[in-house]
Formats: C-alpha cells, sequence, structure tokens
C-alpha cells in the first residue's frame, strides 16, 4: 500500500524542486536556446532564399547575355550588309564615273580630229590653189598660142602634182 | 565518414553504458543479498520482498555492503509535529526499537516504513499517537530528485555554453545530442498540439517537463549510488506533475472550453436537461486526465524496475537453492536483464513524450485551440 500513497513530504519537495527548475531553465537555458535556434533558422531561411534569388539572378543575366549576343549577331549582319551595298555602290558609281569620263575623252578626241581634218582640209585647199594658180602663171606665161601645146603641158603638170 | 564515426562512438558507449547497468546491478543486489542471504542462515531471499524494498521510499539509501557491514546514506529526517520542527539523521533510528525521541520508524504494518509519534498512555505502554507528525524529509526520492535535478542543470549549462560559444553555427558536443531531442519536443509535441503562437508561450514549461521525466527515468534505471532511486515512479512525484498540468489547464481555460463541457455540441438535449448526464461526464474526464497521467508514468517506471530487479533476483533465487544452478541461469539472467534495460531505455522516452504530449493536448484543449488553419 505504501507505494500507491501520496507523502506529503515527496509533493512538497518534488513542487518545490521542479518549480524551482523550471524557473530556472526558463531563465537561463532556454532563451539562450531558442534564441540560437531561431537565428539558424532565420539564416537558414534567408541562405535558402538568397540561392533561390541568385538562382534567379544567374538565369536573367544567362538570358540577358543571350538577348545581347543576337544583337550583336544582328548588328553585324546588319553591317556586313551594309558594307556589301556600300562595295556595289562604289563600283557602280566608279563605273559610271569612268564610263563618263572615257565617254567625255572620245568626244574630245573627235572633235579635235574633226578641228585637224577642217584645217587640214583649209590647207589643202589652200595649197591646190596656189597650184592652181601656179599652173595657171605657167601656162599663161609660156604657152598660150597653141592649144596642142597648152594640152600637153597641162597634162604634164596635172602629173607632177603630188596630192 | 564523420557521421559513421559518430554512429560507431555512439554505439560503443551505448553498449558499454547497458553493460555496465546490468554487471552493476547484479552486483549491488548480490551484495545487497549477501548480507540478508546466506550469512543470516535461515533467512531465505525473498525477491519479493528486495524488490519492494528498492521501489519504495526510504529514509536511507543503502549504497552496498563492503565486508559484511552495510554502507548507507542516512538522509535528514524533518519532521513537522505539534507545531514544532524536528531535524535529525535517520541513523538515530538505528537502534532495536526504530525510535528517537517520541519518534519510530516503523518497520511493520500499520504504517510500514512511516515514522509515526508516540505517545505514553496512562498505564504507561507507548502507543502509535493519533496524530502523524508531517514528513517532510529528505528521503530517498526526494535525494534522487535533487541529483536528478542537479544533472538536468549541468547538462543544460553546458548545453547553453555550446550554444554561446558556438553562435549559431551547427551544434557541438553536448549540445548535438542535445537539439534533435529539443526540436523533437517542440516541434512533434508542443508545436503540433498548441501550434506555434501558444507553443512559443509554453515550450519552456513542457520542455522542462520533459527533460524533468526523460532524465529522471533514464537515472532511475543507472543502477549504482547517486542514481537508481524510482524517482519518476514515486506516486508523490507523478501527482505533482499531474497535478501542474491540470492547475495549467485551469489557469488558461477558456471560455470557450467551459462552454463545451457543461454544454457539449453536438449530444441530444435529453443528455443534458434536466439530468446532466453529459456535464458530469465531461467533468469526470477532467478529473481523469491528470488521474491518468499520474498512474501511467508511476506505473510504467515502477513496472520497469521491477521487470529489471526480477529478472537480475532469478539468478539469486536459483543461486539460493544451488550455486551451481545459479551459475547455470545467469547467462539468461544477464540477457533478460540486458533486454530489460534497454526496454527501459525506450520507456523512458516513451513515457517522457507520452506525459508531455498528453499533457500539451490537454492544455490546447483547454485553451479551445483547434489546430491552425
Amino acid at each position: 500500500m505504501e507505494l500507491v500513497m501520496p507523502g506529503v513530504g515527496v509533493l512538497f519537495w518534488t513542487l518545490l524542486i521542479f518549480l524551482l527548475l523550471f524557473l530556472i531553465l526558463k531563465k537561463w537555458a532556454f532563451p539562450v536556446i531558442n534564441g540560437m535556434l531561431e537565428k539558424r533558422e532565420e539564416k537558414i531561411a534567408t541562405a535558402l532564399s538568397r540561392a533561390e534569388e541568385a538562382q534567379h539572378e544567374i538565369a536573367r543575366m544567362k538570358s540577358d547575355n543571350e538577348a545581347m549576343l543576337a544583337s550583336a549577331r544582328a548588328e553585324r549582319e546588319r553591317m556586313l550588309a551594309e558594307a556589301v551595298d556600300m562595295k556595289n555602290r562604289i563600283e557602280e558609281d566608279s563605273k559610271v564615273r569612268a564610263k563618263a569620263e572615257y565617254e567625255r575623252i572620245v568626244d574630245a578626241a573627235r572633235t579635235e580630229i574633226e578641228r585637224q581634218k577642217r584645217v587640214a582640209i583649209e590647207e589643202i585647199r589652200g595649197e591646190v590653189a596656189q597650184l592652181s594658180f601656179d599652173i595657171a602663171e605657167k601656162i599663161l606665161g609660156e604657152e598660150l598660142s597653141d592649144p596642142a601645146r597648152q594640152q600637153a603641158f597641162i597634162e604634164r603638170e596635172l602629173k607632177n602634182v603630188k596630192l | 565518414m564523420g557521421c559513421r564515426k559518430m554512429k560507431k562512438l555512439y554505439l560503443k558507449v551505448l553498449a558499454v553504458l547497458v553493460l555496465g547497468l546490468v554487471s552493476a546491478c547484479l552486483f549491488s543486489l548480490r551484495a545487497e543479498t549477501e548480507q540478508g542471504g546466506p550469512t543470516a542462515g535461515k533467512e531465505s531471499f525473498n525477491a519479493g520482498e528486495l524488490i519492494l524494498d528498492h521501489v519504495t521510499d526510504k529514509h536511507s539509501w543503502h549504497i552496498c555492503d563492503w565486508k559484511g557491514r552495510k554502507i548507507e546514506l542516512h538522509l535528514p529526517v524533518i519532521l513537522l509535529y505539534q507545531g514544532k520542527l524536528h531535524v535529525f539523521s535517520s541513523e538515530r533510528f538505528e537502534n532495536e526499537r526504530h525510535t528517537y525521541k517520541e519518534f519510530q520508524l516503523r518497520t511493520e504494518n500499520p504504517f510500514k516504513g512511516r515514522i509515526v509519534a508516540l505517545e505514553t498512555t496512562p498505564d504507561g505502554t507507548r502507543v502509535v499517537a493519533a496524530q502523524r507528525p508531517l514528513d517532510f524529509s529528505i528521503t530517498k526520492t526526494v535525494f534522487g530528485l535533487f541529483i536528478s535535478c542537479l544533472f538536468i542543470l549541468l547538462l543544460f549549462a553546458f548545453i547553453v555554453r555550446g550554444y554561446k560559444r558556438n553562435g549559431e553555427n551547427t551544434p557541438k558536443g553536448v549540445a548535438a545530442l542535445f537539439e534533435p531531442v529539443y526540436l523533437f519536443v517542440r516541434d512533434q509535441v508542443v508545436y503540433a498540439n498548441l501550434g506555434k503562437k501558444h507553443g512559443k508561450r509554453f515550450l519552456p514549461y513542457f520542455a522542462t517537463l520533459f527533460f524533468f521525466i526523460f532524465l529522471g527515468n533514464l537515472l532511475g534505471i543507472v543502477p549504482f549510488f547517486p542514481f537508481g532511486a524510482n524517482v519518476t515512479g514515486n506516486i508523490s512525484v507523478t501527482l505533482i506533475l499531474a497535478m501542474l498540468t491540470f492547475v495549467l489547464m485551469m489557469g488558461f481555460s477558456t471560455k470557450k472550453f467551459w462552454a463545451h463541457t457543461f454544454n457539449t455540441p453536438g449530444v441530444p438535449l435529453w443528455m443534458k436537461v434536466p439530468v446532466p448526464l453529459m456535464p458530469l461526464i465531461e467533468l469526470m474526464e477532467l478529473i481523469t486526465k491528470p488521474f491518468v497521467l499520474m498512474v501511467r508514468l508511476f506505473a510504467n517506471m515502477t513496472a520497469g524496475h521491477i521487470v529489471i530487479l526480477g529478472f537480475v533476483s532469478l539468478v539469486l533465487i536459483f543461486g539460493a537453492s544451488n550455486v551451481a544452478l545459479g551459475w547455470a541461469v545467469s547467462p539468461f539472467t544477464i540477457l533478460f536483464g540486458l533486454f530489460a534495460d534497454a526496454l527501459e531505455l525506450l520507456v523512458s522516452f516513451i513515457q517522457a513524450y507520452i506525459f508531455t504530449m498528453l499533457s500539451s493536448s490537454y492544455l490546447a484543449g483547454a485553451l479551445g485551440y483547434e489546430g491552425e488553419h
């Protein structure tokens, strides 16, 4: 029976000791332990969220890079096309100009030739007239009476004429 | 790698503990019986008496026997009798009649194991007085309680120092061993029942309760001085713990809880009026809750002690009839004792868990807390 009969002494001491233990632990132990645990949990949570953020950041940077790369590529394409275009234009341009120059030169040459020709013809014409006069002088001076002779003379002179 | 090493270490420590437990138990029991058994000649070994003697409270602590002499710690006796406080050592009762001044430590019924006051009748004989002294003695249980609490304080001092040194980094040493258990109590017991808001408020109480019971249980199965007192298997101790739960329930009970008690919803009206059947049942339940808490812990721990001692006593029972038989039985005794000890390790934790779990769930009921939505 003694086993199941509560004794006043043990009741008293248990209450006292347990409450003292509770108060001591509550005052000195649990705030430290709970504080550290909470701090650690917070740290882990922030570390996790930060890691996630970093991952997002990396993904964002990656996509940014890709966009930049794509735009750079496009730019290059555009510049290349432009260069080709310019080259073609310059080529075309120079061709046109060369042709114009050629034509101009040819034209100039042609007019010069024309002019020279005309001058030459004028010259020839003068010379022919001179010759004619000379011939006429000679005919008139020597053999104006005899027609046969006249004829012979003209023919001979004419043979001498070098045109 | 480190984890495996740690595991191995823990296993080693556990094995050494259990083996030491059993052997020390055997040793101390043998010592105990040698004094009362073979040397006494006529007196045969009485296992039941030995076990009961071990699990009940006493005013002195029998440590062991050395060369035929009892070595025991005489604990102080503190009595309040007729308005006067009497303090003396229990050694004063070491005489033939177990009396000191007007007090007697009874060795037989009625009041076996208790201290009574004697008074002289007119015809000269001394009889037990009707008025009993109030016994505030530091008994074996109270002393065990002191030891257990000192142990807890020491443990927490180490833990707190560890946390202070380590900051919020992963704990090391004792704190690392302690933390999983603490987190279990916090998350699986207190927060699970009370939610985070209430839980935070009551966590220190329930954590203290848990470690008080858990370490009390564990130290109770360590068989050598100054441990091994059947602290948590003492009805007074469990009564106080259960009462504190009850006080906590009453102190923090809400209108909702009382409305639920006296006007239980979902019950037909004829069960409440005119005969208040349901309120009576609910009130009985209210009383039953702490009562069951008290009895469960007491019965489990006392039964554990009885089972271990019973197994260990087997060798002595057989040895008393025949020494060779005693030797033959001893391997099985050790095996069974080992099993019982290992079981007690488990029970120590489970009982502490159940007590804390039920206490917090009762408190949740009193608070009218119905879980986080």
